[in-house]
């Protein structure tokens, strides 16, 4: 009697571990698919108000997940918080926020055409932007070549 | 190799404006990791700044400077074309050197 509870107890256990390997291996599967880092996209294209909801989503996030890659994607009018001297409703600049995100990984690439067609020098960006030859090509290469996630704030 | 700077230089009526983005950690040796040990101190020491092989900008950093150091001076007497050559050296040892053209 004593002899065939042990029993079942030990098929139990052997059950439980076998379905936490299973449980470990899943993952680990999974993983060929896709990096084992999340990567995240955010495009900025509608200006300012755009850019202060980013900031704090952005802030949230890596608060959250700090080991997500984060990299924005300005173009268009997204562009313009990036500028030297911007500033928000309130009058706050954005080198601050921006310095220190870019501390923390995040990386922002700006569109070329955007500051061709819209007269904006390279020299006028803050130092932390980095330059791709188009905003939208960029962000679709990262979403298809790279697995990242799409986020519009 | 530590990760690039990023420098860019322009000049306005004879007078240069250079600024100098520097990519490290900066850590102080006052700060500990999650298993309570101290992590190292490794931060910038020397950042000498020359334009056409005379020094222009000379500065001695401590474990006071920030992570990813800004750095914004000005010298006169540069012209448009030229290059500026940025160096910093580490605690460690380790170095690195970037340059710009005055724009």
């Amino acid at each position: 009697m004593r002899r065939a509870f042990i029993r079942a107890t030990a098929a139990l256990a052997a059950i439980g571990l076998s379905a936490r390997a299973a449980a470990q291996q899943a993952p680990a599967g999974g993983k060929s698919g896709k990096g084992g880092r999340v990567k995240v996209v955010y495009q900025l294209s509608e200006g300012i108000d755009q850019a202060v909801r980013a900031m704090a989503n952005l802030r949230n996030h890596l608060n959250a997940a700090p080991d997500t890659k984060i990299v924005v994607v300005a173009f268009g009018y997204g562009v313009d918080f990036l500028v030297e001297g911007a500033k928000d409703a309130r009058g706050n600049t954005f080198e601050a926020a921006v310095g220190a995100l870019a501390s923390s990984g995040v990386e922002f690439r700006v569109c070329r055409n955007t500051l061709t067609a819209r007269k904006i020098s390279e020299q006028s960006l803050l130092m932390d932007a980095k330059i791709v030859p188009a905003g939208v090509v960029e962000v679709a290469r990262l979403q298809f070549d790279e697995g990242y996630a799409y986020l519009k704030p | 190799m530590a990760d690039p700077m990023r420098v860019r230089a322009t000049e306005n009526g004879g007078v240069v404006d250079v600024k100098i983005l520097m990519k490290h950690d900066m850590e102080t040796g006052q700060r500990k990791d999650a298993a309570g040990k101290t992590i190292p101190a490794w931060h910038i020491q020397t950042v000498i700044a020359t334009y056409k092989g005379r020094e222009v900008f000379h500065a001695q950093f401590g474990p006071a400077v920030s992570k990813d150091p800004f750095l914004n001076f000005k010298f006169k007497g540069g012209a448009k074309g030229d290059k500026v050559t940025v160096t910093w050296v580490d605690n460690r040892g380790d170095k690195r050197t970037d340059e710009a053209t005055i724009a």
